[in-house]
């Protein structure tokens, strides 16, 4: 590997049973990488990358990735409810125990780490790569139908932290950073502990929670600058209850869904602009309209 | 309008009570001032009081005020729930020339004398902003929206300083007597919504309309933390006994600890049944 890369993106996927997310980081390398062009490296377990070689066409691979940075670990269970629609719903496993380790394994000094659901439709991150910020993340997040989240996704709880979305993560390598990756990892070990502390909803270890909660600390358990905005005001998503009912270039058109009044959808054509998709499903459902743009 | 009371020093901060047996005025002031001194020793403090209970107040403040002027009332405030309006004559009773105001539901743990820089330049200051437990800047909308429907501009009277012997400190301060003296009166001239009882911050803002000094009304140069209410919702018992539903720390360090915050800037606790709390009985034992 070539360690001297300056800036680059970085993706995690580890397949479960149910989520074949070596397609989606297929789609989302591709995105990624026309849009900002920068190289891109696929952090993975042996088992997703050769199902990838075995399931997804070459071309498409040496397009969307640089990098394969094989990293088996044993995740602990962490079960998730995924919805598809609002009429579906399954359990998988979210293999998301070693974000934290990016740290160490992004070959790039400047990293700009996304989820494989991160879908990058603009050149806007582009410019963080121009800034001396040490750590960039979303702060606020806005739903596809221009909503905003619910409460437990803006402070962890009533008179709680405010949570940082760790969706897309640019950093610097230096010791400020691998002081927060650290701390992000020590949170994850005392889970449990930090739920007790900072009151957030229990179950499933969430990175957006041990993210907010190294960044309030480093803060130094005030509101502070240690973290800065991407350059963005809002991180924008389509929740699992949302359906995508055309892909077409690199327009994506959803049927948002109403969260009080779930039989009703508005439809929303979105374009130039990047977009956190979080029903997997409706993605996997699309990939070959994903791929077209690319033939 | 009381006697002038000649400078004595150069800068100090001022408190005010118009006694009044429902609230333990005593003991927040002790709280308030004990604070300060802990993190500004050298800082002289008076205090200014109206006073009709007798000297049980006078002689338990004694222990840790450096100067008590003892003043008339100006306003017989007898029977009103908030007893503010005498509170214009600090302006003749204080010993200072630099002068701090603030209020006595205050604790305040931080280094405070760099305000007194805000004078160089002014000859008094007030601040319409404020910031929530978490530091942010607190966004009062409704009650801002409020003030500029009735033509004023919104402006916070729990920390506020003056120049003393100063003209334009003088008018306003002549102003504000008058309005506090009649302040039904002017309410109904220059407001037109009938109130049942007097505000400070209304009259305040009426003073500083009425002498042309809102540009006297800053943002963001005094820090202070309000912790009541949190949320626009003053019905809501979670915003006025905060302190009831939230964990509240003393650290080590002698700060106080909101939830998982650590209040770096003074604190205005507005809550009167909190200095009884077991949260203050802690501050007391570990800062005393």
């Amino acid at each position: 590997m070539n360690n001297d890369n300056d800036k680059g993106i970085c993706l995690f996927a580890y397949n479960n049973e149910k989520i074949d997310y070596c397609k989606i980081a297929t789609i989302c390398g591709m995105l990624a990488k026309t849009n900002l062009n920068l190289p891109v490296a696929l952090v993975s377990d042996e088992g997703t990358v050769s199902w990838l070689q075995e399931t997804v066409d070459k071309k498409y691979i040496e397009r969307a990735f640089d990098y394969f940075i094989v990293e088996n670990v044993v995740h602990e269970s962490n079960k998730r409810i995924h919805h598809d629609s609002p009429w579906f719903e399954f359990v998988a496993e979210f293999k998301n125990s070693n974000k934290h380790d990016i740290y160490n394994l992004s070959p790039f000094k400047k990293t700009l780490l996304i989820d494989s659901d991160y879908f990058i439709l603009s050149n806007n991150l582009e410019k963080i790569f121009d800034t001396d910020f040490n750590l960039a993340m979303f702060e606020q997040a806005k739903t596809v139908r221009n909503d905003y989240p619910g409460l437990r996704e803006i402070w962890l709880s009533d008179n709680g932290i405010k949570m940082w979305w760790s969706t897309v993560i640019y950093f610097t390598k230096n010791p400020l950073t691998k002081m927060f990756f650290e701390l992000w990892n020590h949170v994850k070990d005392n889970y449990d502990y930090y739920q007790f502390l900072y009151k957030f909803p229990k179950g499933l270890y969430r990175t957006d929670f041990a993210v907010s909660i190294a960044t309030h600390i480093l803060n130094g358990r005030v509101t502070g600058d240690i973290v800065n905005n991407l350059p963005q005001n809002f991180m924008y998503f389509s929740k699992q209850e949302d359906d995508i009912f055309n892909v077409n270039d690199q327009t994506i058109f959803f049927l948002a869904n109403d969260v009080r009044e779930n039989w009703k959808d508005i439809p929303v054509n979105w374009h130039d602009q990047d977009v956190h998709i979080m029903n997997k499903q409706a993605i996997l459902r699309h990939y070959n309209n994903f791929l077209e743009f690319y033939d | 309008m009381i006697n002038k009371v000649e400078i004595i020093e150069q800068e100090g901060i001022l408190f005010f009570i118009d006694v009044n047996t429902a609230v333990n005025y005593e003991r927040m002031l002790e709280l308030a001032i004990k604070s300060i001194k802990y993190y500004n020793n050298d800082i002289k403090i008076a205090l200014v009081l109206v006073n009709d209970q007798g000297d049980k107040v006078k002689n338990y403040c004694n222990n840790f005020v450096d100067y008590i002027i003892d003043i008339p009332a100006f306003v017989d405030t007898f029977g009103r729930k908030k007893k503010i309006s005498n509170i214009n004559q600090i302006y003749w009773a204080s010993p200072f020339k630099k002068n701090i105001y603030i209020d006595c539901d205050f604790i305040i743990l931080n280094k405070i004398d760099h305000w007194f820089e805000l004078l160089d330049k002014r000859p008094f200051l007030f601040t319409s902003s404020c910031k929530d437990f978490r530091g942010q800047i607190f966004e009062s909308n409704n009650y801002k929206q409020f003030f500029y429907k009735l033509g004023l501009d919104f402006v916070y009277s729990n920390i506020f300083m003056f120049n003393k012997d100063n003209d334009e400190t003088l008018e306003f301060f002549n102003i504000l007597t008058q309005i506090q003296a009649n302040y039904q009166f002017f309410y109904d001239k220059f407001i037109e919504l009938p109130f049942e009882e007097e505000d400070l911050n209304i009259d305040i803002s009426l003073a500083l309309k009425l002498t042309d000094n809102i540009d006297k009304i800053t943002n963001n140069l005094i820090n202070w933390i309000d912790l009541n209410p949190k949320k626009v919702n003053y019905t809501d018992k979670k915003n006025y006994d905060f302190y009831k539903y939230v964990n509240l720390w003393f650290t080590p360090n002698k700060k106080i600890k909101y939830e998982n915050y650590i209040l770096l800037d003074p604190v205005h606790y507005a809550n009167k049944k909190f200095i009884n709390s077991e949260f203050i009985e802690d501050v007391y034992k570990n800062l005393v």
